[in-house]
C-alpha cells in the first residue's frame, strides 16, 4: 500500500438557491498516492470544480455547504479544521491553480510582491529574503528574464506566462497536493503543451501529487496516471489512464471519446451524444445518464446504479455491468 | 432545463420585478411612495379646507379634530397645505429627473456608441457642467428671473443630467463590445436600430435607478431652494416653503406642528426613494444572479 | 460566374495605438497584414491560429464589418471594396448584401440580447430587410428554430432560459433567416461542452448540404477543423503562412510554424509517442516592427535570410502554399 496523499469518502456537497437546494458533488470517493497525478473529466456542471473546492475549503458561503463525508489529507480530516487551521493548510500544503490567470493574479501588484506574500505568510520570511526564491523560482518555471519579471505587473505578461506565474506561487511552499483546475483551457495549443511539459517535469521533481481537472480528454491522456469520469455531479467510471483508452466501460466515457474530433475520420459523421447535461432541479430517478444513453435498459430509468468494481483498478457506475440476477434484486 | 415542460416564460424585467418583491425595505418604500403620491394626487378629496383660505381668526391652532395639523400664522390648514405640498415636491422631482434623464441617455449613449471626437467634445461638456455649483447657479436664476417652480425645475434638470450621461456611456462602450450588437450589425441593422432597439433596453435598468434616485435629488434641492426663498413662490405651498416659514425661533419652540409633519415628509420620502433605488438596483443587475 | 463565391486580395487592418498628452497615433497593431483567400461555393475554409493572430479580425474584415485598412474583397463579381482603387459600396447596397453574407458567434451568452425573445432575435433580420411582416417573420423564425433542432414553440422565450448548445442553435437560426449564401463561423463551439460540440458541428455541415451555404470557419482547435473544413489556412500574427487542403496541411505539413501546432496537440491515447517541438519564447507583439519573416525568433530553423527578407507564400504543389524561406518547390527542406 502505497502513501496516500489524500483520501476522500464519501464527499457530498450541496448548494441553496432561490429554485430549492441540490447536491453538486453527490457522493465522490477517491484517493490519490505521493506523487501521483488523479484526473477528473467532465463537463461544465458535473460538479468537478465544486470537488476541488470543497477540498481547499473554498465553497462559496453561505450557500455552499459540505454535507456529508471526509476529506483526509495526510490523514488529518480537513473538515474537521477551523478556519484558521484551513489557512495555513492552504497554499502551503495544498496549493492550486486556476483556469484564469489574469483573474486569479492581482493586477496592482507586482509579481515579485505577489510570490512573497505567500512566502512571509507561510514560511516567515522577511521581505529581502523572498527577491532571490522568487526569481528562483520563476526560473524553475522556465520563465525568460526571471529578474525582470519580478519586477513587472501581471498586464505586463502573456497568458502563458501568468499561468506560469500561478504555478511558481503554488510550487512556492513545496506543496504535498496541487490541485490545478483547467489550467490549460484559456491558453492556447502551443502554450498548453509547455505548461504541460512542466507540470510534468516539476511533479518528477517534486513528488507533487495532483488532481488534475479538466474536460479535455487529451490533456488527460498527457497527464493523468488515474481518471475519474463524473457526470451530473457523481464518478462514473474509475480506472487508471490507458485502461480508460483502451476498455472505456461506462457509455458516458465511451460516447466522449467517440465524440473528439480526433476519432472522425474524413466523410464519416461524428459520434455526437444526444441531448444535453440535466439540470440539477430535475435529476432522472434512475441513472442520470440515462436520458442521453444509446444503451439505456428499463432499469436504468428507474433506478440509480451503484459504482462497482469490474476489476482490482476499474469501477463503473452502469446496469450494464450487473448481472441480470444483481439487476432483478434492485428492482 | 427540459423544454418540454409549459414553464410561463419570464422577461428579464419580471424577472428583476419578481427578485425586487423579495427585498422588503424596497417594498416598504415603494409603499410610501404610493401612500404619499396618492394622497397628494387626491388632496382634494382628503381635506375639505381651501389650500389658500385664510382664516386669520384661528392662526396658530393646535393640532385638534378640526384641522388634524393644526393651522400656520394665517390661519391655514397645514394638512391640506402639507398634501398638495406633495404634489409640488414630486412633481419637482419628477420634472427635473425626466429633464436630466432625456439629456443624459441621449448625449450619453450618442458619446459611448459613436466614441472618438463626438465623444470627447461631449465629455467635455460634462466636465464644464459639472464644475457648475449647483446653488450658486440657481440663486443667480433665481434672482435674475426671479422665484418660480419651473425654474427649480429646469435648473435642476440642466444640471443634473451629467451624472446619468456619464452612467450611460459608460454601460454603452461596455455594451458596444457585446456580440449581439456585432450581431445586429451583421444582419444590417443601421445605428439608429442598433441604439434604440439593443442599446436602449438594455441599459434601462441603471437609468431607472439612477431617475428613482435622481427624484429624491429633486426633491431635496426644491426643498432646499425654497427654503431659502428661491423656489416656489407663496402662497404655493411646497414641503420646502412650509419649512421655510417655520423657521422663525418662535415657531420651532412654540409651532412643532408647523415644521415636524413637512420635515418628516422630506425625510421618509427621500428615505423610501432611496430604498427603493437600492432595491431596483439588486434586482435588476444581471450580474448578480442567484 | 466563377467558382469562387468570395475572394480577398491582401486584405490589412491595421488599428491606430495612441499615446500621449494629445493621443497622437504612434504605431499601429498589424492585426491583419495582408491576408489573401479565395473561397469556393459550398466549400469550408478553415482559419486556424492561436489567440492574437488575427483570424478573428480577418474574418470580420472580409465580411466589412469592420473597415479596412487596405485591400479588396470581391463577393459574387461585386466588389464590396477596394481600397487602393477607392471603391466601395454605398451603405445602402452593403445592407443589401448582408443578406448573403452572415455571421455565428463565439460567446453563444454574449451573442443573443437578453431583453429580446428568441422570436424576435431570430425574426429581428427578416423585419429588417422587409422580407416578411413582423407576425410572418415569428412564424418563420419558428420554422427555422425547428430547422436548427429546437421546438418552434421556444419563440416566446428569452436566451436566459436555454443552455450553451441551444443557443448557439439560436444564433444559427437568426444567421440562416436571410437565407445567405456565406457564413462566417467564429468559433463557433469553443464556448461549448465537449458533448455538445459535434452535435453544434452535425447540425452545421448538414445545414450546408441542405442549404449549399459556404463557410469561413474560424478556429483555434486543429483536431476540429481537421474533421470539418476542406481547406485551411494558418496564420500567424496577422498572415497565413500556410494554406492547402485539410490532407495536405495535416499529413504534409511545411512551415515550421504548423509543424509545431500540429506536434503541441494533445495525445489521443496515453501511450501514443509523440515528438514535440515546443517553441520557444512568445508571440511577439503584432506593434513591432519585422525586416523579415515573423516567425523568425520562434523558428527552430531560422537562417539569416529569414531576419531580412519576408518570405513569400509561394505554391510548392497545387493548392499548397507556404511562406518560409527554407521551404523549397515540391516540399522538400
Amino acid at each position: 500500500m502505497q502513501n496516500m496523499t489524500l483520501e476522500i469518502e464519501n464527499l457530498v456537497t450541496g448548494f441553496k438557491t432561490s429554485d430549492g437546494a441540490f447536491n453538486a458533488v453527490d457522493g465522490v470517493d477517491f484517493k490519490i498516492e505521493e506523487g501521483k497525478v488523479l484526473g477528473i473529466v467532465g463537463e461544465s456542471g458535473c460538479g468537478k470544480s465544486i470537488t476541488s473546492l470543497s477540498i481547499m475549503g473554498l465553497v462559496p458561503k453561505p450557500n455552499g455547504f459540505i454535507s456529508s463525508g471526509k476529506i483526509l489529507f495526510e490523514g488529518q480530516d480537513l473538515l474537521k479544521l477551523s478556519e484558521e487551521e484551513m489557512q495555513k493548510i492552504r497554499g502551503n500544503r495544498i496549493a492550486m491553480i486556476f483556469q484564469e490567470p489574469m483573474t486569479a493574479l492581482n493586477p496592482v501588484f507586482k509579481i515579485g510582491f505577489q510570490i512573497a506574500e505567500i512566502l512571509e505568510t507561510h514560511k516567515n520570511m522577511k521581505r529581502s529574503e523572498c527577491k532571490p526564491i522568487s526569481i528562483e523560482l520563476l526560473k524553475k518555471v522556465g520563465l525568460p528574464r526571471p529578474e525582470k519579471v519580478v519586477e513587472e505587473y501581471p498586464h505586463q505578461l502573456s497568458g502563458g506566462m501568468r499561468q506560469r506565474v500561478m504555478i511558481a506561487m503554488a510550487l512556492s511552499c513545496n506543496p504535498k497536493l496541487l490541485i490545478a483546475d483547467e489550467p490549460t483551457t484559456a491558453l492556447d495549443v502551443t502554450v498548453q503543451a509547455q505548461v504541460l511539459e512542466l507540470m510534468k517535469d516539476l511533479k518528477a521533481e517534486f513528488q507533487t501529487s495532483i488532481l488534475f481537472i479538466t474536460h479535455d480528454l487529451g490533456v488527460i491522456a498527457e497527464m493523468a496516471d488515474n481518471v475519474l469520469v463524473m457526470y451530473a455531479g457523481k464518478v462514473m467510471e474509475e480506472t487508471d489512464c490507458e485502461t480508460l483508452f483502451d476498455e472505456p466501460l461506462h457509455p458516458y466515457t465511451n460516447a466522449l471519446l467517440n465524440s473528439r474530433p480526433e476519432r472522425i475520420k474524413p466523410g464519416e459523421k461524428p459520434v455526437c451524444i444526444p441531448g444535453m447535461v440535466p439540470s440539477p432541479f430535475d435529476m432522472p430517478r434512475g441513472c442520470a445518464f440515462a436520458p442521453r444513453c444509446a444503451r439505456a435498459m428499463d432499469i436504468c430509468k428507474e433506478k440509480k446504479p451503484a459504482l462497482k468494481a469490474i476489476s482490482s483498478n476499474h469501477k463503473v457506475r452502469c446496469w450494464q455491468y450487473y448481472s441480470e440476477e444483481e439487476q432483478c434484486q434492485n428492482i | 432545463m427540459s423544454l418540454d415542460k409549459s414553464v410561463k416564460s419570464q422577461s428579464p424585467w419580471q424577472i428583476g420585478f419578481e427578485r425586487l418583491k423579495k427585498n422588503r425595505l424596497a417594498m416598504i418604500g415603494f409603499t410610501l411612495l404610493c401612500i404619499v403620491v396618492t394622497i397628494s394626487v387626491f388632496a382634494p378629496l382628503l381635506t375639505s379646507y381651501d389650500r389658500d383660505a385664510i382664516d386669520t381668526l384661528n392662526s396658530y391652532q393646535k393640532p385638534s379634530a378640526e384641522h388634524w395639523l393644526g393651522t400656520d400664522e394665517l390661519g391655514r390648514d397645514t394638512f391640506t397645505r402639507l398634501l398638495y405640498g406633495g404634489r409640488i415636491s414630486l412633481s419637482v422631482g419628477l420634472v427635473s429627473t425626466s429633464i436630466a434623464v432625456l439629456i443624459g441617455v441621449i448625449l450619453g449613449t450618442t458619446g459611448g456608441y459613436h466614441g472618438g471626437h463626438i465623444d470627447n467634445i461631449i465629455m467635455r461638456i460634462v466636465d464644464i457642467f459639472m464644475c457648475f455649483p449647483f446653488f450658486l447657479i440657481a440663486i443667480v436664476v433665481a434672482a435674475i428671473l426671479g422665484p418660480s417652480i419651473w425654474n427649480v425645475m429646469i435648473i435642476s434638470g440642466i444640471l443634473g443630467w451629467t451624472g446619468i450621461a456619464r452612467i450611460v456611456r459608460a454601460e454603452v462602450l461596455s455594451l458596444k463590445e457585446r456580440e449581439f450588437i456585432e450581431a445586429a450589425r451583421a444582419l444590417g441593422l443601421n445605428s439608429r436600430d442598433i441604439i434604440i432597439k439593443h442599446i436602449i433596453p438594455n441599459i434601462m435598468a441603471p437609468i431607472i435607478v439612477y431617475a428613482t434616485l435622481g427624484i429624491a435629488r429633486g426633491i431635496l434641492s426644491e426643498a432646499g431652494l425654497s427654503f431659502l426663498g428661491l423656489g416656489v413662490k407663496p402662497p404655493t405651498p411646497s414641503w420646502g416653503n412650509m419649512l421655510a416659514a417655520a423657521q422663525s425661533m418662535r415657531s420651532l419652540r412654540l409651532h412643532w406642528w408647523l415644521w415636524i409633519p413637512p420635515g418628516c415628509l422630506v425625510f421618509f420620502m427621500i428615505l423610501s426613494i432611496n430604498f427603493l433605488g437600492d432595491g431596483l438596483r439588486d434586482a435588476l443587475d444581471p450580474k448578480l444572479k442567484q | 460566374m466563377s467558382e469562387y463565391l468570395i475572394r480577398a486580395r491582401g486584405i490589412k487592418k491595421h488599428f491606430p495605438i495612441h499615446d500621449g498628452v494629445f493621443c497622437r497615433t504612434v504605431g499601429y497593431v498589424k492585426a491583419v497584414d495582408g491576408v489573401s483567400i479565395d473561397i469556393k461555393k459550398g466549400e469550408i475554409f478553415g482559419l486556424v491560429g492561436e489567440s492574437g493572430c488575427g483570424k478573428s479580425t480577418t474574418g470580420r474584415t472580409l465580411i466589412n464589418l469592420i473597415e479596412p485598412t487596405s485591400g479588396s474583397v470581391t463577393f459574387e463579381d461585386k466588389v464590396i471594396y477596394d481600397v487602393e482603387n477607392k471603391i466601395k459600396v454605398s451603405a445602402k447596397e452593403m445592407q443589401a448584401l448582408r443578406r448573403d453574407i452572415q455571421m455565428i458567434f463565439q460567446d453563444p451568452y454574449a451573442s443573443l440580447d437578453p431583453r429580446m425573445t428568441v422570436g424576435e432575435i431570430v425574426a429581428e433580420g427578416i423585419v429588417k430587410h422587409k422580407m416578411a411582416k413582423k407576425k410572418e417573420a415569428i412564424e418563420k423564425s419558428m420554422a427555422l428554430l425547428e430547422l436548427c433542432g429546437l421546438r418552434g414553440s421556444n419563440v416566446n422565450k428569452y436566451p436566459h432560459e436555454f443552455s450553451g448548445g441551444q443557443r448557439q442553435r439560436i444564433g444559427i437560426a437568426r444567421a440562416l433567416a436571410l437565407n445567405p449564401k456565406f457564413i462566417v463561423a467564429d468559433e463557433p463551439i469553443a464556448a461549448l461542452d465537449v458533448s455538445i460540440q459535434s452535435q453544434v458541428l452535425i447540425l452545421m455541415q448538414e445545414l450546408k448540404e441542405k442549404l449549399g451555404l459556404t463557410y469561413l470557419f474560424i478556429s483555434h482547435d486543429l483536431g476540429i477543423v481537421k474533421y470539418f473544413c476542406d481547406r485551411i489556412g494558418v496564420m500567424y500574427l496577422g498572415n497565413i503562412v500556410e494554406q492547402g487542403t485539410s490532407e495536405q496541411l495535416f499529413s504534409n505539413p511545411q512551415h515550421p510554424y504548423t509543424k509545431s501546432l500540429l506536434s503541441a496537440v494533445p495525445k489521443t491515447h496515453p501511450r501514443e509517442v509523440r515528438e514535440r517541438i515546443i517553441l520557444k519564447g512568445d508571440v511577439p507583439s503584432p506593434a513591432s516592427h519585422f525586416t523579415g519573416c515573423k516567425f523568425y525568433s520562434r523558428c527552430p530553423n531560422a537562417i539569416e535570410k529569414c531576419n531580412q527578407e519576408i518570405p513569400e507564400l509561394r505554391e510548392i504543389e497545387k493548392d499548397h502554399l507556404v511562406s518560409c524561406h527554407c521551404v523549397k518547390l515540391g516540399g522538400k527542406i
